[in-house]
């Protein structure tokens, strides 16, 4: 997880294990994970390793409802990768050996290792992002709306 | 099992119980109505069923109220019951000198038998019957209009207590035991290792204790928010109750209050779907989309992947032809296997056609987000507007110089405060992993891995590694069976009683949502409780027992204390006709205000009896068992003795 996150998020909290809901919340904590991890993508903005928290393998399988987007999330990693190192839309070996170096089949979200770590990186980049541009929300809804704004502007939308 | 009442009797105890014996007949009658005015002892019988039921350990100042008089020395109390047709009594007798009860149980045995010290109830009934269950048995009338009000998981538990649950972990449990014992014997058979093995024990007991440790702090902390939770509602209460003084504030209050709670539904029901949506990356921009299309018509035009993945090198460079017919020496070999890890293998191949496809599929459904945010906008203002609403009706009432208003809303504030530390270490508990190579001393996920980790390294050096994976395997399988049918009794007891409350209050939508741990209304869900009348309330009780009781395979007697005061004189007769034909034998402690729609339902019904219970002028407790003196009393007028036929 990007440090950090665990504060940021803090008013928000996690559902419970067993089920018990204090109010709305994140279902896991990979929601905050995934929420920053999609805004680092898009933004090709790779945080630094030392901008990730050490707990382990934070995650060895995505969670029930992410499992079906596994593949269009190491497509997003692959396209950002390429397009971070200018790696021509032509340019067949690259293309392949990027893949060669960022996907494996054998691991639950279907990233190698490698791939696994840059991911941590984008999300961290994305909750960089996220922090320069929104207060600590106070709630679930209260962060959603915010965050559908940093994708669709009021401005951009008007 | 089946369990019956036949009767029970008082001898001097507080109010009328001094010298009272109630004798419900052989075989005891299904229905008894036992009427019985406030100062005749009902509170004290009801409560001394419980007790000797559950075996309640009673203190001295419980044992001294029940004293008539100073110069009474000693009383009891006996219950006399039908255990699967076998007679047996259960007994408390009160010292109110030393403040002590001491408990007998008389029953028949092929062996011994007779009166013996303690309560001596059938196993199977003796676990079942704590104090919280008994409370379903023994229903008062308070837990009847707070039925929404079961603790945490009160009703939960009554499903697993009735069903027999337990008795899926109980078998989890021998396997753990015999693992244990499996470990222990490898433990003491491997004399040279044997000082490392007992440290891995003690690493593993060490983890276990602070594991066990930080659930029951969990539990703890929730039982004490559970109370905080109550107080909430006490004060939120207290302040309604104040502000209602003035009729128009009230309902401005509560149509106010009611908007809130629709408010705050509608923000979870549109945060949980935008939230879902945007779990779906591409529909979260068009330049997401745009992107993971143009990635796929990329890979596409690169033809990729190739259909000649790593493997195929790997086999070609083991033949001694390749496939262009030429001889594949040592160093074509070679060749072959360092160009190889240029390709794909298979795995990566099908990820990427996996890819490829997903990508295919995708749609953006950008307007349903923008749609969803401003939803929670709007309902949010909405939530926003009514709470100040709310506060400003409290204000102008605290402002007219109403203490206890200020009062509880200083109440209100502390209890949120505490509140708010225990939620804290609650996400502490039992949130993520926190960082630091300590976090199993503070964290319930934490400490269950390090549990694992150690439990796996004795199993690893005792050598029980398999019987570990096997028993693990067999745990798994029971508590996922366990999960399985507690939530299909659930579900079935939660569609009985809404089928029930469709009949008993046919007027109104009023539905259980969810039993989780407690009962939780449709009502319930956007927030505060509101909108459910007291009445509807035992309603929702009735169904909701019925429902438990029904398909069970134990017959429980079913008292309770005023089982249709609250009620209107439409529900009461049709909880008066629904009621009876669900429970194998009812008790009901009734006053002369019940008789009307409720107890008059049960006048023509064979072998029902009517027991009316009174004081007379000289104090002394009367009853009769005359169906003429049930119907005819009245609190405030003594029965005719002699016509009544009258015990006293």
């Amino acid at each position: 997880m990007p440090k950090g996150t665990v504060d940021f998020f803090k008013a928000i909290g996690v559902a419970r294990a067993d089920g018990t809901q204090f109010g709305t919340q994140f279902a896991t904590q990979f929601d905050e994970y995934y929420l920053c991890l999609l805004v680092g993508l898009d933004a090709r903005r790779l945080g630094q390793v030392s901008d990730l928290v050490s707990t382990g393998e934070f995650i060895k399988d995505y969670p029930t409802s992410f499992q079906a987007q596994s593949t269009v999330i190491a497509g997003l990693l692959v396209d950002a990768e390429l397009d971070r190192q200018l790696i021509g839309a032509v340019d067949r070996d690259a293309i392949q050996q990027e893949m060669l170096r960022l996907l494996d089949h054998n691991s639950a979200t279907g990233l190698s290792s490698v791939g696994q770590g840059l991911l941590n990186q984008y999300a961290a980049g994305g909750f960089s992002i996220i922090r320069d541009q929104l207060p600590s929300p106070q709630s679930l809804p209260d962060l959603l709306r915010a965050y559908v704004h940093i994708w669709h502007p009021p401005d951009a939308a008007s | 099992m089946q369990v019956l009442i036949r009767g029970w009797s008082c001898r001097d105890l507080r109010g009328g119980l001094r010298n009272l014996s109630v004798d419900l007949g052989t075989p005891p009658a299904r229905w008894t109505l036992v009427q019985m005015p406030n100062g005749t002892g009902k509170t004290t019988t009801m409560q001394l069923l419980t007790a000797v039921l559950t075996a309640h350990d009673w203190t001295v100042d419980e044992v001294q109220a029940l004293r008539p008089t100073v110069a009474t020395t000693s009383g009891g109390f006996e219950l006399r019951l039908l255990v699967d047709n076998q007679p047996l009594s259960l007994a408390v007798e009160f010292d109110f000198v030393a403040g002590t009860a001491e408990y007998s149980t008389t029953r028949v045995r092929a062996l011994g038998g007779g009166k013996e010290p303690g309560i001596l109830l059938p196993d199977l009934l003796r676990a079942m019957l704590t104090k919280d269950f008994a409370r379903l048995v023994v229903f008062d009338g308070e837990l009847a209009r707070h039925i929404r009000d079961l603790k945490r998981n009160e009703a939960a538990l009554a499903i697993q207590r009735l069903y027999r649950l337990e008795l899926i972990d109980t078998l989890s449990q021998t396997a753990e035991r015999y693992l244990e014992s499996e470990k222990l014997r490898a433990l003491s058979s491997r004399a040279k290792t044997n000082a490392g093995l007992k440290k891995k024990q003690a690493l593993r007991d060490e983890a276990e204790y602070q594991l066990g440790q930080l659930l029951v702090e969990r539990e703890d902390l929730d039982r004490q928010r559970d109370k905080h939770f109550e107080d909430r509602a006490r004060f939120e209460g207290l302040i309604t109750t104040r502000v209602g003084v003035d009729s128009k504030r009230k309902a401005l209050l509560e149509s106010k209050r009611a908007d809130e709670q629709t408010a705050v539904a509608d923000t979870r029901a549109a945060s949980q779907r935008l939230l879902e949506l945007l779990r779906t990356p591409a529909t979260v921009h068009e330049r997401v989309l745009a992107r993971l299309r143009a990635l796929g018509g990329k890979l596409d035009q690169l033809k990729l992947p190739q259909t000649m993945s790593q493997e195929f090198f790997h086999e070609l460079a083991d033949q001694d032809v390749c496939v262009c017919g030429r001889p594949i020496s040592a160093t074509e070999h070679d060749a072959i296997l360092a160009r190889a890890p240029h390709y794909l293998a298979e795995n990566q191949i099908a990820i990427i056609n996996a890819m490829k496809s997903a990508i295919r599929t995708a749609t953006a459904e950008h307007d349903e987000l923008q749609r969803l945010a401003d939803a929670i906008n709007v309902a949010d203002r909405r939530r926003r507007l009514a709470a100040e609403a709310v506060q400003a009706l409290v204000e102008d009432a605290a402002a007219e110089g109403d203490l206890a208003i200020a009062k509880a809303q200083s109440d209100l504030m502390r209890v949120a405060n505490l509140l708010a530390a225990i939620e804290s270490r609650l996400e502490v508990l039992s949130g993520p992993i926190p960082a630091g190579a300590d976090a199993w001393k503070r964290n319930i996920k934490a400490a269950q891995a390090e549990f694992e980790a150690r439990k796996r390294a004795l199993d690893d050096a005792t050598e029980t590694r398999r019987l570990a994976l096997q028993t693990a395997w067999l745990t798994d399988v029971l508590h996922r069976v366990r999960a399985r049918a507690e939530a299909r009794l659930t579900e079935d007891i939660r569609a009985r009683t809404n089928q029930k409350l469709i009949r008993l209050i046919p007027s109104e939508s009023i539905e259980v949502a969810r039993i989780d741990g407690a009962l939780v209304l449709s009502s319930d869900e956007g927030g505060a409780r509101g909108g459910v009348s007291e009445g509807q309330s035992l309603a929702v009780a009735y169904a909701f027992l019925t429902s438990l009781f029904e398909a069970a395979s134990y017959q429980l007697p079913f008292v309770v204390d005023s089982p249709a005061v609250s009620l209107d004189v439409r529900v009461r007769r049709e909880v008066a006709s629904l009621v009876p034909d669900l429970f194998h034998q009812m008790i009901m402690f009734v006053i002369s205000s019940e008789r009307e729609g409720f107890a008059d339902g049960f006048y023509a019904k064979p072998g029902a009896r009517f027991i009316t219970v009174w004081r007379n002028q000289a104090g002394e407790v009367n009853m009769s068992q005359d169906l003429a003196v049930f119907k005819a009393f009245h609190t405030d007028v003594e029965p005719d003795a002699e016509s009544a036929g009258v015990k006293s």
